[in-house]
């Protein structure tokens, strides 16, 4: 063989017929030269007609009975997604009520392998518990996927906020700067007017009415507010058990979205 | 079904008929499952991929745009999907996977002894041990008969390297086998 580069890595296109035909005449022209890549050509030419000779379908190991459920299996794991959520937060809500500031955290984390085993029994379940229509993908014409994009949002600035509230230190004669508060509070309270309009269901609305009432203190506080007003929003984080509730909603949220962020990257 | 038929039915699937929607899966359920199968490499997980895929199709299908194909795009998912799963799996013990693949090759032989000969039964078990890339290329283009293009498009890679990729994976196959061979 001369100074001549090799043809190896054309030889793929060549032999499975993406090739123009002067690209074709040129690699000719070289197999005629060089027994080297001559000999690759046939060996490659061998393993692609035995691969065309194989017949592969894994698809065909499975009975006909296999076949005829898959499509209701996908629907089953379709609304047992769908009402998942709903259940995971009408837990939240209604241990909400009961926990108290020493416990919730180590209920956390009780909840999260509760919500776990959810989903499994769902997909037991799922054939025949009654679960709301899937067929409704959209409401006012708004996408749900964007309305759960901005619920989901919407629970996690909350989180954020009463956190950083309920951490809040105060120094004695000191007035305590909310402007920063007062303003996400009010983009909060803007954001839940929009999202009560769309078709959320019954316990994310009333997680929401159970923020309200901390979100409309602080949006109507003074900028610079006094020991007194930074107490009574704390001491409404903590009694309505806020913390608590945000964060399950937000779990709630997440673990249910962890697919669409996973496919964030498959785009059309 | 011919492609403005299944334009019809994504329409369909669309503005929420659940019918349209299950349609398109009987419609893909076993390319669907090829696919996965190629990348996870057992029946168990492949059924997991290819139903997991659905659902994500079912949940995007807003995004979908309609002048493309419906295929391809519902093939990246899959791809994507096992691609996940093939993750998960590595992060078990070597000892499972080892366990997983031997039953896997084990079901596999079970079920193709009648059909293919001692050859083709050593071909795919070659082709089965090629890394998960060079395996998916060479299956999808040359088994499922997908154009470079298309592979390119399901994979989110250029065409350069679905072809480099399947020149690896070719000589990869081919020289395992003559080492088989020799044996
Ligand atoms: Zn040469």
């Amino acid at each position: 063989m001369r100074s001549e580069k090799h043809i190896l890595e054309a030889l793929y296109d060549y032999l499975s017929g993406e090739m123009s035909e002067s690209e074709k005449r040129k690699v000719e022209v070289h197999l005629q030269r060089c027994n080297e890549c001559n000999a690759e050509c046939d060996k490659m030419r061998s393993t692609l007609e035995r691969l065309s000779a194989l017949r592969y379908a894994p698809s065909a190991g499975q009975s006909e009975e296999f076949w005829s459920e898959f499509p209701i299996a996908v629907e089953r794991r379709i609304q047992a997604f769908a009402s998942t959520r709903e259940r995971m937060l009408r837990f939240v809500h209604w241990w909400g009520k009961r926990v108290n500031g020493a416990t919730k955290y180590r209920l956390a984390t009780a909840f999260i392998i509760l919500a776990i085993g959810t989903t499994v029994v769902m997909k037991w379940n799922a054939g025949e518990t009654q679960i709301p229509s899937i067929a409704e993908k959209e409401h006012n014409g708004i996408p749900l996927e964007l309305v759960d994009q901005r619920t989901q949002r919407y629970f996690r600035q909350s989180g954020v906020l009463m956190v950083e509230l309920a951490n809040r230190k105060h120094y004695e004669g000191m007035p305590t700067d909310l402007s920063l508060e007062r303003r996400v509070s009010r983009h909060l309270l803007d954001e839940a007017r929009f999202l009560k309009q769309q078709s959320l269901t019954p316990y994310t609305t009333k997680l929401m009415s159970d923020i309200e009432p901390v979100l409309i203190e602080l949006a109507n506080s003074e900028r610079h507010s006094e020991k007194p007003t930074v107490d009574l929003l704390r001491d409404g984080i903590l009694q309505g058990n806020l913390l608590f509730k945000v964060r399950m909603a937000q779990i709630a949220y997440d673990s249910s979205s962890r697919m669409r962020i996973q496919y964030a990257s498959i785009k059309e | 079904m011919t492609a403005a038929d299944e334009q019809h039915i994504i329409h369909r699937a669309k503005t929420g008929d659940n019918g349209a929607f299950r349609l398109l899966v009987s419609r893909h359920m076993k390319q669907a499952y090829n696919i996965a199968y190629s990348i996870v490499q057992n029946h168990q997980d492949a059924e997991e991929a290819a139903q997991d895929a659905f659902v994500r199709a079912f949940r995007f299908l807003e995004k979908f745009r309609e002048d493309s194909e419906f295929s391809t795009w519902l093939y990246r998912i899959v791809v994507n999907v096992s691609l996940n799963s093939v993750k998960k799996m590595k992060r078990r013990t070597s000892r499972e996977t080892d366990c997983s693949h031997a039953l896997a090759s084990a079901a596999g032989d079970d079920m193709h002894s009648q059909e293919n000969s001692d050859a083709m039964q050593h071909f795919e078990k070659v082709l089965h041990d090629l890394p998960t890339m060079q395996r998916a290329v060479v299956i999808l283009r040359h088994l499922d008969g997908l154009s470079t293009k298309q592979v390119s498009s399901i994979l989110q890679c250029s065409e350069g390297t679905v072809k480099t990729h399947l020149f690896r994976g070719l000589r990869n196959l081919r020289e395992r086998l003559e080492f088989i061979r020799q044996k």
